[in-house]
């Protein structure tokens, strides 16, 4: 009994009516049809083994995960679809920014054929992460890759507890503007000190600052995206934001309108930057989704309150 | 509730000299300079964020300057609330809470008798880290003269840290010893501006704190005589998506503190 290239064979056994044999396919065998030779005194038969490309793919591209998540997965496929096979993950950390503690993953020991779902957690609790993984099944590594994100938790927590309302109506922009807001603060001279997200939210500072442990959809989605500054929102400067009353928001359309450089008396008004601040009206921002007529959000930058008018908008 | 701590340092007025303003002035400037950032005087590329250790150093250098020139200008033969507050804001210049919250009033200075005995109420704020969300140290002094000595009998005020704060003397105390002094304030920056309030009572020896209330989200505090007026924004419970309601109390001293 032989084997063609590509092919080599073990042991084999037989009995009068039939013949077994073992064989291992060569790493470097040529993807095809390969034959394997049987002669007995009775004469010569061939068999035909189909050697094929073992393919491995992953999705999704990108995971936003927070360290309580325990429902998120990577799905690996593999081709020809009858392999039966446990993905393991290769993953590296390609970043982490302005966060106290780095992140690392886990993944789930799931086996299956063709499709399986491997759950990816993270921790410690609230650190962060920018990882890249791979699935890898025996030799071979998926040919495209996962982004796993793991934004803060403590962003999550903010962005829920101060705009997930704004969610629940369709305002996708709230979350994302206070979002860059609180990033603002790490590249201010004026918020000196404050260099991790850990540290600028602080339940002194952020009145809807929730405890939920865990990644809500969009919450999670939104703070990975101001993490890795793919948010694409600008709030120009701004380092600071509030809720404006319906009276507050009329003080401050006036203002607007006027191109006053004296600063309308609103409540609850933060007061960052004391007497140089300015108000940035972000039109994009949706209405409160307490009914109460006014944006959700007005944010707060630096001025020169002696030329600079009170009170801008931006798109 | 915090108790006022009872400090038992005597200071020695002799070695005080009201005309030492200037070199106190120069000084505070050369400490604050330091540790707080204000991009209109200072480039901020030239500011260099100082270690904790500096920090905490310059804090309390820049609180003994302030003590020095309240207790200068204190015994100073016509010295008066307003040459007080105006002796604070002197030292302290562009860096006093009121030269960049002027509504906050802070330095303030209230000098009055107390039971036959002359006492002192202060408050001031020393300010390091930023002008986006400076690092307001507060202090509320309460001092008392005895055989031409003045003492500071209490130094509180740090539960108004970070805060933009004020005090106002209420009048007609039901009781009869003591003087009330209410001070309130909200962290700045803080997304709800929370106000929480105080409500001090000095009886020339002593301080304890009457009343107090927090959280009051968006509050303001207006203060004349004796009628505290008070509006904040009280809202619907947590999940619940309804606007806030608008409430204003106008308040009173009584015995349990301020009464509606």
């Amino acid at each position: 009994m032989t084997g063609d290239s590509g092919l080599t064979l073990g042991t084999y056994w037989a009995s009068d009516t039939q013949v077994n044999a073992s064989y291992t396919v060569d790493a470097q065998a040529p993807v095809g049809q390969h034959t394997v030779t049987l002669r007995t005194a009775a004469g010569q038969a061939l068999g035909a083994i189909s050697i094929g490309v073992l393919t491995v793919t992953q999705s999704p591209q990108k995971l936003d995960l927070s360290t309580g998540d325990t429902n998120k997965y990577i799905t690996t496929s593999v081709s020809p679809g009858s392999y039966s096979f446990t993905p393991t993950f290769a993953f590296a950390l390609a970043g982490n920014y302005k966060s106290t503690c780095n992140a690392n993953l886990g993944f789930s020991n799931n086996s299956g054929t063709g499709t399986v779902n491997t759950t990816v957690t993270a921790g410690p609790a609230g650190c962060s992460g920018v990882f890249n993984a791979f699935a890898v099944v025996g030799q071979k590594s998926s040919s495209s890759s996962t982004q796993v994100i793991v934004p803060p938790q403590i962003s999550v927590q903010m962005l829920y507890g101060e705009a997930h309302g704004q969610v629940s109506i369709g305002d996708n922009v709230s979350q994302l503007a206070i979002g860059v807001a609180t990033r603002n603060r790490f590249s201010q001279p004026g918020f000196s000190g404050v260099t991790t997200y850990q540290a600028a939210i602080t339940p002194t500072q952020f009145i809807g600052l929730s405890n939920i442990t865990n990644g809500p959809i969009p919450d999670v989605d939104n703070a990975a995206a101001v993490f890795t500054s793919t948010d694409g929102t600008s709030v120009l400067n701004a380092a600071c934001f509030f809720s404006p009353t319906n009276a507050g928001w009329i003080a401050i359309q006036s203002a607007l309108q006027s191109g006053t450089t004296t600063l309308p008396a609103v409540s609850p008004d933060p007061g960052c930057y004391q007497a140089n601040r300015q108000f940035v009206v972000k039109r994009s921002v949706g209405n409160n989704a307490d009914g109460r007529g006014a944006p959700a959000f007005i944010f707060e930058q630096q001025r020169n309150p002696a030329s600079d008018p009170a009170v801008i908008q931006i798109p | 509730m915090r108790r006022a701590i009872i400090i038992s340092v005597w200071i020695n007025m002799a070695s005080l000299a009201w005309g030492q303003g200037s070199g106190e002035r120069k000084q505070y400037d050369d400490i604050v300079r330091q540790v707080y950032v204000r991009t209109f005087r200072q480039g901020a590329k030239a500011f260099v964020v100082p270690s904790a250790e500096k920090l905490a150093q310059s804090k309390v250098a820049l609180h003994e300057i302030v003590n020095r020139t309240i207790l200068a200008a204190a015994i100073a033969p016509d010295s008066s609330s307003k040459s007080i507050q105006g002796a604070i804001e002197g030292v302290q210049g562009d860096e006093s809470l009121s030269r960049s919250l002027r509504e906050t009033g802070v330095p303030y200075a209230d000098l009055l008798n107390i039971n036959g005995m002359p006492t002192l109420v202060t408050a001031f704020a020393v300010l390091t880290g930023g002008e986006g969300i400076p690092d307001v140290s507060a202090y509320i002094q309460f001092y008392s003269k005895e055989a031409g000595i003045w003492k500071l009998e209490a130094d509180t005020g740090s539960e108004f840290a970070g805060c933009a704060f004020s005090v106002a003397a209420i009048h007609g105390s039901p009781t009869p010893n003591e003087v009330w002094y209410l001070a309130w304030g909200m962290v700045i920056g803080d997304t709800g501006a929370r106000l929480k309030m105080r409500l001090y009572a000095f009886d020339g020896a002593s301080v304890r704190t009457v009343w107090e209330q927090s959280g009051l989200r968006g509050g303001h505090v207006s203060v004349s005589g004796n009628q505290i007026t008070l509006d904040y924004d009280e809202f619907a419970p947590q999940g619940t998506l309804a606007p806030p309601m608008h409430v204003i109390k106008i308040l009173h001293p009584g015995i349990q503190g301020l009464e509606q």
